[in-house]
């Protein structure tokens, strides 16, 4: 019954999914071929093409199971830029979006739950107000003017690190996975691992920044609130040392809400990441996006709405199942205790 | 002596510090309607990349113009559309959070289930895809970026106003025959009063944010008006030669949303 309920949610998001980016191009006022011809013009026979190209020449239910059906198996038909298939351009992509959040994320939520904790534990000090002023202020700040900055410290003044694609172009790395960190390593160019980790640095520091503030906020709160129980008043005259009680009493009973927000610190990331690809001219999902939307190229388009509401889906989904694995109170409910 | 409601509310820090950088924008915003040193769009030959200081206060940018100027207008349309989405999410999300709270049932699910997929997106690419179906422009910007600050807003509201729903005083004007648009608006939108203050400085903000977003990736407000975030796109490739055209306009867009933030915060703590 479980297993049922559960595939008819997926069919369910599947659908959702696909009829928003099904929409995109129906949305349109006009009709999108001449959109995509734009103010050239061109012959009757270019513009058939392109519509029946789109799936525009057919009745709208129909489109639209075609549309789904299509996208099921990863089908979204090819670029009017490049003319190569939207899949394949798409494989080559998300590694390195993957690849820049996960080291952005790595670092924000270590650096992160660090502080936050610190903030917590040293409660009114120094480090209490450096750290929730930090927070404020990597609230507010414009991720793309940051980026400038770190550019212009960096690269521009220091010259330590490079700001443009994702490895140097002496390199050639034969595609394997896709991530680069991987790839180089595997046909065991030792330099080109040390690139692409060089290569990273400054969009990943950037790209975090925004996730850095939630986390520290989040960890903060949810440490002072937890450490303000009974149980923790009664462990603390049991005569535990401190250390354990932070980590095995309080740690543990904040950790869900922490996770929560580092899902939604996942959420940031795609956003983040659309800002900061462009401005490192990164090869990932974000400047594709970009890219196509200034081309009106909405094959990809389509694609592009379809896999980044796939990965937030996804996302939030893995955030739950943690949430879940970790808070004793929710798994024992799932146990039926 | 007695302490007003308005007193206390600035001895919290964050209001304060908050609302004195806000009516700093706000006057440069309405000094800017009536006086800039110099037009916008004013080009002075051989007066390119100027620094700070000298005839043009905050210097000139690539094509030699006055850069203060410039960032003058520029707040018209930052803090001119943070103003008026956070304006219309107030009336739309608000109003169909009290209305799906009111009616409940269909109504709500409806409603309620159109946010959740307005927000399955994350914002800022939301909004790029509505510029996509719709074009770049200022309308449409402030479409897009409206679209995105609604959900939040309507969740909010709708919480708040099914608590209240449950209480007496609801059923006791419905039994004194009042009408479904009176108890909403004289009875449910007093007491969720609190959710819709902080919700719209957030949106504000968030709507800040975006526009300066969508113009730093070339698809916000068109050229020739100058908007904080094209003129930081502008200014990548000028960085080592003219930084204060990096500098100034960030450091204006931070202040301006930090002032939002500021007060959203403090007025969360100061009403909770």
């Amino acid at each position: 019954m479980a297993i049922l309920k559960g595939l008819l949610k997926v069919i369910g998001y599947f659908l959702f999914i696909s009829l928003m980016s099904f929409s995109i191009i129906r949305l349109i006022p006009g009709d999108p071929a001449l959109h995509i011809i734009g103010e050239r013009g061109a012959s009757e026979e270019r513009v058939a093409e392109i519509r029946k190209n789109l799936g525009l020449d057919q009745p709208l239910p129909i489109q639209f199971l075609k549309f789904s059906a299509n996208a099921l198996v990863g089908n979204f038909g090819e670029s009017t830029v490049s003319k190569q298939s939207v899949l394949s351009e798409f494989k080559v992509l998300w590694p390195a979006t993957v690849e820049l959040a996960f080291v952005a994320l790595l670092w924000s939520s270590l650096v992160g739950l660090g502080l936050g904790m610190l903030a917590a534990v040293k409660r009114n000090s120094f480090w209490d107000y450096g750290a929730v002023s930090l927070s404020t202020l990597g609230f507010a700040m414009p991720i793309f003017w940051w980026g400038l900055i770190v550019i212009f410290f960096f690269a521009v003044k220091l010259g330590i690190f490079p700001v443009s694609g994702r490895i140097d172009v002496m390199f050639d790395v034969p595609y394997k996975t896709g991530f680069y960190f991987l790839d180089t390593l595997l046909s065991g160019q030792w330099d080109a691992f040390v690139s692409a980790c060089k290569f990273v640095v400054l969009p990943a520091f950037v790209l975090g920044t925004v996730p850095l503030a939630l986390i520290v906020r989040v960890s903060r709160a949810s440490i002072i609130d937890v450490a303000e129980e009974d149980y923790v008043r009664t462990a603390r005259s049991k005569g535990l040392p401190y250390k354990q009680i932070l980590f095995k009493h309080i740690f543990k009973n904040a950790l869900p809400q922490i996770l929560t927000s580092i899902g939604l610190a996942m959420g940031q990331l795609l956003t983040g990441a659309i800002l900061t690809e462009t401005l490192f001219s990164w090869p990932g999902m974000g400047r594709w996006i970009i890219k196509s939307i200034e081309a009106r190229d909405y094959p990809v388009v389509q694609a592009g709405v379809f896999y980044s509401m796939l990965i937030v889906i996804i996302v939030n989904w893995i955030t739950d199942e943690s949430v879940k694995m970790v808070s004793p109170k929710m798994r024992d409910q799932q146990r039926g205790g | 002596m007695a302490v007003t409601a308005t007193q206390k509310l600035f001895r919290n820090k964050n209001v304060l510090y908050g609302t004195i950088l806000f009516a700093f924008f706000v006057l440069v915003f309405t000094v800017s309607f009536f006086w800039t040193p110099f037009a916008y769009n004013e080009v002075f030959d051989g007066m390119t990349l100027q620094p700070v200081g000298g005839k043009f206060f905050l210097g000139t940018d690539d094509l030699g113009r006055d850069l203060l100027s410039r960032l003058m207008i520029g707040a018209q349309f930052s803090l001119g559309i943070g103003l008026i989405v956070g304006g219309i999410a107030v009336v739309i999300g608000a109003g169909l959070g009290l209305f799906a709270a009111y009616y409940g049932k269909r109504v709500d699910q409806v409603l309620n289930q159109s946010m959740n997929a307005l927000q399955a997106m994350p914002s800022l690419l939301l909004a790029l895809f509505v510029v996509a179906i719709l074009g770049p422009s200022v309308t449409n910007t402030i479409i897009s970026v409206t679209l995105v600050s609604i959900p939040t807003m309507f969740r909010l509201v709708r919480s708040q106003a099914q608590v209240e729903m449950a209480k007496e005083y609801i059923q006791s004007a419905k039994a004194l025959g009042a009408s479904d648009v009176r108890i909403m608006l004289r009875h449910l939108l007093p007491n969720c009063v609190t959710p819709i203050l902080v919700q719209s400085a957030v949106c504000c903000s968030e709507a800040i944010l975006n526009t300066a977003a969508l113009g730093f990736l070339g698809l916000g407000i068109p050229a020739p008006y100058p908007e904080w975030g094209t003129m930081l796109a502008d200014s990548k490739n000028l960085m080592e030669t003219a930084p204060h055209l990096m500098w100034i306009p960030g450091l204006c867009l931070l202040l301006l949303i930090l002032s939002t933030q500021l007060i959203s915060d403090g007025l969360r703590d100061h009403l909770s």
